[in-house]
């Protein structure tokens, strides 16, 4: 186990991140939305 | 000069040069990937607001690079004539990736012109983002191959050695190390996330200096989000480098941790002071220490007791692991609050103090970085290549080293103020309001050539 985490799961984890980055990133929906009117 | 002396003006001109260096080589690494983002969401959204972010970037971006590459060069030279015994017997098995990187920097260099000098040539944007691709792998490639240098000084293998001469050399087995993997990926994901995060920075502060552009909020959501992935991954990998040290290095993982009797259950100690061999105020977490190395609550963690006196690193580097961890996290939440107070709406993510916070989140990732690097460098003497040589043996012994320091620090000091300066001349004279404002009057007009450029 201890060996697979050393080896493979460092890249695996790189380019999952990289490939996630890509995916979320048009995500943009909530950039421009203003936050909540302060309850009065 | 004696030998001692140029062993530690030897020693100190490196380390200068490296954490200059480092700075460089970080935004030159992660910059590109997070210009290809922002060029991609740009196309595929049809947003002109993303495209001048990468505009922008890549401008800025070649600044840095020239540095990084007068600091990459001196790096080159002082390895050679700093440490010229190490490079004679590690270079006959380590020096593929050396010459690899120098490929992988050309690569990226030879596109990175073409990039810049096209901007408005294609048709079709998305062809001018393919000729990013090769300048961002070219940079992540340079940092793959560097680290695999470095990786083969934690973990020297792929030769024997007979009567001090090396034979049996394989290069291959060299590079693929055991401290290869978690050393190659923690290095570029936290480029990836430093970058990030101090392109948020940029972004953060000119909302506080009165921006209320969307130009500014599109590229903060997109830093801040990019750096929350990219810091947990780095977290994630970190971990796995822990693992990778119980096993292979011990004694940098237990002095990080001033870990010294070999016992189970062992905690991770946070900051406090260390009075003899017993830590005092420091912040415990039980079993963490065991789970950090194994992966299990109860495993066996080695202590520095186990070890020669005079090969115990340096015990300071129990602040460099912490200041490096506890700045991880920390951006971890406060991308992940920025993240989840967009979507719900909360109010204090829009506030000033928070703002300063993501402006403070530049350069205390910087500082991550250094720290991380040194815990690492420090953490593996007193050798330079472990358990074959040591940094003195390894030591030039010209009496001039020191002079060199002086010309060195000059030259980093001239590099990093002229960096700035240039950059912020730069910014300030075409600001982002201008610029929006010229392009779409072009679009207008109808004068930008070839028609519709997306
Ligand atoms: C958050 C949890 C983190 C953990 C558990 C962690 C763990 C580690 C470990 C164990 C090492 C030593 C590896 C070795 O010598 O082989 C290391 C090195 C390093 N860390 Fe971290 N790290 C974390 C976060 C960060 C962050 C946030 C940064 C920078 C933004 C960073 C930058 C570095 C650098 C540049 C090195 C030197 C290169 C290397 O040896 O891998 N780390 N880290």
């Amino acid at each position: 186990m201890d060996e697979f985490l050393m080896f493979y799961a460092p890249f695996i984890v790189l380019i999952g991140a990289i490939f996630l980055a890509f995916i979320v990133a048009p995500m943009d929906g909530a950039a421009t939305r203003p936050p909540k009117e302060k309850k009065k | 000069m004696g030998n001692e002396e140029s062993v530690f003006f030897s020693r100190v001109l490196t380390e200068l040069t490296l954490s200059f260096h480092i700075i460089y080589a970080t935004i030159g690494v992660g910059v590109p990937l997070m210009i290809m983002i922002a060029q991609w969401v740009g196309i595929k959204k049809n947003d002109e607001h993303y495209i001048l972010l990468a505009r922008r970037w890549a401008r800025g971006f070649v600044i840095t690079v020239a540095v990084g590459v007068v600091t990459g060069t001196a790096i080159g030279m002082q390895l050679s004539l700093l440490w010229p015994n190490f490079m004679e017997l590690a270079g006959q098995v380590i020096a593929l990736p050396l010459f690899m990187e120098t490929f992988a920097f050309f690569f990226e260099a030879i596109f990175l012109g073409i990039y810049l000098y096209t901007w408005d040539r294609f048709d079709n944007q998305k062809k001018h983002l393919l000729l990013l691709v090769p300048v961002a792998l070219g940079a992540s490639f340079s940092a793959v191959f560097i680290t695999i240098v470095n990786a083969f000084m934690n973990a020297p293998q792929g030769f024997d050695l007979v009567d001090g001469e090396l034979v049996n050399i394989q290069p291959l087995v060299a590079m693929f190390n055991p401290a290869m993997p978690t050393k190659v990926a923690h290095v570029v994901i936290t480029a990836y996330m430093t970058s990030a995060f101090i392109l948020a920075a940029i972004a953060a502060f000119r909302l506080l200096k009165g921006s209320d552009h969307v130009y500014h909020k599109k590229a903060l959501f997109l830093t801040m989000k990019l750096g929350l992935i990219f810091s947990i991954g780095a977290a994630i990998i970190g971990d796995f480098s822990g693992k990778y040290l119980a096993e292979y290095q011990p004694e940098k993982l237990a002095a990080a941790e001033w870990h010294f009797e070999t016992e189970g259950e062992a905690p991770l100690m946070l900051y406090g002071v260390l009075d003899g061999q017993e830590v005092k105020y420091a912040i415990t977490i039980p079993y963490a220490l065991s789970i950090l190395a194994h992966s299990d609550p109860t495993a066996e963690v080695i202590g520095l007791n186990e070890f020669p006196e005079d090969e115990i690193p340096p015990l300071y580097i129990h602040y460099l692991f912490d200041t490096m961890v506890t700045i991880g996290m920390l951006m971890i939440m406060v991308s992940g609050l920025y993240w989840l107070g967009k979507h719900m709406r909360w109010r204090f993510i829009h506030s000033r103090w928070y703002r300063w916070l993501i402006v403070a989140g530049g350069p205390l990732t910087v500082i991550a970085i250094e720290a991380g690097w040194w815990y690492a460098e420090v953490g593996r003497q007193p050798w330079i290549l472990r358990d074959i040589m040591k940094v003195p043996e390894a030591a030039t012994t010209s009496g001039h080293v020191d002079t060199m320091l002086y010309l060195f620090a000059t030259l980093y000091l001239i590099l990093g103020v002229g960096s700035v300066v240039v950059l912020r001349r730069m910014f300030r004279k075409n600001p982002v309001e201008r610029e929006i404002a010229d392009r779409e009057a072009e679009v207008r007009e109808g004068t930008r050539k070839g028609g519709d450029h997306r």
